[in-house]
C-alpha cells in the first residue's frame, strides 16, 4: 500500500497545535501555529501573535492580537521576501477585535471571520479581490473580470495594466465578452495614464509578469487604449456598441471632435428616417456631456455642415 | 437573574451530576455524570457556550467512579482524571475549526460544527422523559454559497453516537466529508458543489467500520484511504484504512503525535516535538516512546 509508511520530511521550529500543508509545485509549504502563538511557514517564523490561519488558494491569511488580518503570497511565505509582505500596509487591514479566521472558499474574494462572542462576518479583503480579478484576466474572463472591478470599486485601469500585451492581442475578446455598452463606457471613462499595478493596494505582480509595453516614452497610453478599442469596434460593427464608439473619440487627447460628428453623421446618410433622427438626437444628448459643447458647434460648423451645426446648436443650452 | 442556562440530555431520573469544572480561561465547562444504575459508568461531558448556544465537544466515556475531574490551572485546555482502570490519563484539547481546505476552485468551503447533545428536533415536551438517546449534530455550511450564523447552519447531519472526528477529502473537489463516530463507524457524506443545497451519503463509499476504538484524529487523502490516529497500548500509532477493499495497516510512530492532517492527497503527521512526517514511501522507524498524550479537536 502507497502509506505503508511513514518518511521525515522537515521539522517545524516548535510543536504546533494547528499545522496545514499546501502542495506547491514540487514543494510542500507547511504552516504552523504554535500554542504560544507563534506563525511557522516551514522554518520561517512568519508572526509572534498569530490567533488563526488558513491558506487560500493564493495567500496564507492570518490574524494577529492587534486585530490586524495579514495576507501574505503563498510563493513568498517561506523565503525573506515574506518580511516584507508582513510589514506591508496593502497587505494587511483592521478587523474587529478578537476575531478569528473560520475560512476563505479557495479561489473566492470572501474570507469569513468569528467574532469572540461566535457571529461570523464576511469581509471582501483586497488583496483577495485584486488576486481574483487578475486570475480573471489571466484567464481570458474579461466580463466577469469587469464586472468584479465595479462590484469591489477597484480601479479599471487594472484590466490593461495587468498585462498590456495579452489586453491588445484580445481587444475584440475583450469587447464580446464585456458586451455591454454601458460596461464598455465605465472602461473607457476610467482610463488614466499611470500604470496602476504600481500603486493598486493588494497587487502581487506574477513572477513571471511581461513587462510592460516597449513604448516610445511620449506615447499615450490611453490614446493607443482609445485607437486600438475603436478599430476593433468598427470590425465588430455591432450598433449596440455605439456609445462606446463615440466615447474612443471623446477620451482622446485631445478630443478627436470631427471625428465625431462624422460618426454622427453617417448615421443621416441617404436615410433620412425618424429612426435615424431619433438616433442622431440619442448620439447627440449622450456626446454633449462629456465635451464642451461650444468647441463641438465650432467644430460642425467648421465641417461646412449647416444641419449637423443647428443639430448640435439645439443640443446645447449656450447657442441657439 | 438567570441567564444562560442549558439543560444536560439524558435520561433525568438515572444520570446525577457529581462535579462541574470550569477550565482557567472558563472557555469550556466539564460536567461529572454518573448513571444510579450502573455506579461504574461515569463519564465526563465537555460544554461550551458561543451565542448564547451550548455545544456538547466532547464526552470521556469510562472514568473513575472514585475520583472527579481536575483542570490544569495554567494550561487551559488541559485536563486530568482517571479511567476506569484506575489510570491516570492527561487529556489536551485544541480548538479547531473543522473545514475542507482542499484548493480545488469546486470546494465550497465547507464548515463543520459538532453540536453534540442536541434534542430530537421532532421531541414532544410532553414524552420527552422516555427518550434517552441524546443525538449528536454536525452543523454543515458551505461559505461559498451562504453564511448561516451559529448555532443555525446550512445543512444538519443527525448521529445516534457522540462525532468523534471529521475530516475532508482532500482530493478531488474537496467536498466530501468523513464522519468518525464513538463505536468506530466512519460514515461519508458527499457535498454537491452546487449551489443548490445537497449533502448525502455517497454511494462510492459505504461505511467503513474501523477495526478499533480510540481514534482521536482522522484523515482522508484519498478517495480510498482512510487514515486514523490513536493511542495502542501506551503507544501511538497510525492505520491506514483502504475504504474500496477493507484492508488495513498500522505504522508505528517514531513520536508521540500531536496531529495528523492530509494535504493534496497526501498524509501528514506532526509529533509532539514538531517534527512533520508524510506518509508515502517505504522506510522503518524503530524508536518507541511510551508516553500517553491525548491531543483531540474540539470543533
Amino acid at each position: 500500500m502507497a502509506d505503508s509508511s511513514l518518511v521525515y520530511i522537515t521539522s517545524l521550529p516548535r510543536a504546533c497545535d494547528w499545522v496545514e500543508a499546501r502542495r506547491l509545485h514540487a514543494n510542500v509549504l507547511l504552516v504552523g501555529r504554535s500554542a504560544q502563538g507563534q506563525l511557522f511557514a516551514n522554518s520561517r517564523q512568519l508572526c509572534a501573535n498569530c490567533t488563526s490561519f488558513t491558506i487560500h488558494s493564493d495567500f496564507l491569511v492570518y490574524t494577529t492580537q492587534q486585530h490586524y488580518a495579514h495576507f501574505i503570497p503563498l510563493r513568498d511565505a517561506t523565503c525573506a521576501q515574506s518580511e516584507m509582505w508582513t510589514s506591508s500596509k496593502a497587505m494587511m487591514r483592521r478587523v474587529e477585535r478578537g476575531s478569528r479566521i473560520v475560512v476563505a472558499p479557495p479561489g473566492d474574494v470572501s474570507l469569513v471571520l468569528v467574532h469572540p462572542r461566535g457571529n461570523l462576518e464576511t469581509v471582501h479583503p483586497r488583496p483577495l479581490v485584486v488576486a481574483r480579478i487578475t486570475a480573471l484576466l489571466d484567464s481570458g474572463e474579461y466580463g466577469a473580470a469587469l464586472i468584479a472591478c465595479r462590484k469591489h470599486r477597484v480601479d479599471m485601469n487594472l484590466l490593461y495594466d495587468h498585462c498590456p500585451s495579452t489586453w491588445e492581442r484580445d481587444v475584440e475578446i475583450f469587447i464580446r465578452k464585456v458586451d455591454s455598452d454601458d460596461y464598455l463606457n465605465l472602461f473607457l471613462t476610467g482610463l488614466s495614464e499611470e500604470d496602476i499595478t504600481k500603486t493598486l493596494p493588494g497587487y502581487v505582480a506574477a513572477s513571471t509578469r511581461v513587462a510592460s509595453l516597449m513604448l516610445p516614452p511620449d506615447t499615450s497610453k490611453v490614446n493607443r487604449i482609445c485607437d486600438l478599442m475603436h478599430t476593433a469596434l468598427n470590425n465588430i460593427d455591432d450598433p449596440r456598441y455605439f456609445h462606446a464608439l463615440l466615447m474612443t473619440y471623446v477620451r482622446k487627447q485631445p478630443q478627436d471632435l470631427e471625428g465625431l460628428l462624422s460618426t454622427i453623421v453617417v448615421l443621416r446618410r441617404g436615410n433620412e428616417s425618424d429612426a435615424a433622427t431619433g438616433r442622431i438626437d440619442a448620439a447627440l444628448r449622450f456626446v454633449v456631456v462629456y465635451v464642451d459643447v461650444d468647441a463641438l458647434y465650432r467644430v460642425a460648423l467648421g465641417m461646412y455642415d449647416f444641419a449637423l451645426a443647428i443639430l448640435v446648436a439645439q443640443h446645447s443650452h449656450q447657442v441657439g | 437573574m438567570r441567564h444562560g442556562e442549558f439543560s444536560l440530555r439524558g435520561d433525568a431520573r438515572t444520570l446525577h451530576v457529581v462535579d462541574l469544572q470550569w477550565n482557567c480561561d472558563s472557555s469550556v465547562l466539564a460536567v461529572v455524570m454518573r448513571d444510579s444504575m450502573d455506579a461504574k459508568k461515569v463519564c465526563i461531558e465537555l460544554w461550551s457556550m458561543a451565542n448564547y448556544h451550548w455545544y456538547r465537544k466532547y464526552v470521556i466515556r469510562n472514568c473513575s467512579a472514585a475520583s472527579s475531574v481536575r483542570w490544569d490551572p495554567e494550561v487551559a485546555l488541559k485536563m486530568h482524571y482517571m479511567d476506569s482502570d484506575g489510570c491516570y490519563r492527561c487529556a489536551e484539547f485544541c480548538w479547531d475549526v473543522l473545514r475542507s481546505n482542499h484548493p480545488a476552485a469546486e470546494n465550497a468551503g465547507t464548515v463543520a460544527v459538532i453540536d453534540g447533545g442536541r434534542q430530537r428536533s421532532d421531541r414532544n415536551i410532553t414524552t420527552c422523559t422516555h427518550d434517552t438517546i441524546p443525538q449528536d449534530a454536525l452543523l454543515l455550511t458551505r461559505f461559498r454559497y451562504c453564511n448561516v450564523p451559529p448555532p443555525y447552519a446550512e445543512h444538519t447531519l443527525k448521529f445516534e453516537k457522540q462525532v468523534i472526528a471529521v475530516a475532508f477529502l482532500s482530493e478531488g473537489d474537496g467536498n466530501a466529508i468523513g464522519v468518525l463516530l464513538e463505536d468506530g463507524q466512519c460514515l461519508f457524506y458527499g457535498a454537491s458543489a452546487s449551489s443548490k443545497i445537497a449533502i448525502a451519503p455517497t454511494e462510492r463509499h459505504s461505511p467503513i467500520q474501523l477495526s478499533h476504538s480510540g481514534y482521536r484524529q482522522i484523515a482522508w487523502p484519498r478517495e480510498n484511504v482512510l487514515v486514523g490516529l490513536r493511542t495502542h497500548s501506551e503507544e501511538e500509532c497510525v492505520d491506514v484504512f483502504n475504504i474500496a477493499d477493507r484492508t488495513h495497516s498500522t505504522i508505528a510512530l517514531p513520536a508521540p503525535a500531536r496531529r495528523l492532517f492530509s494535504a493534496d492527497g497526501e498524509t501528514f503527521v506532526e509529533t509532539v516535538r514538531g517534527d512533520v512526517h508524510q506518509g508515502r514511501r517505504p522506510s522503518r522507524f524503530s524508536d518507541k516512546n511510551i508516553f500517553t498524550h491525548l491531543t483531540t479537536a474540539l470543533a
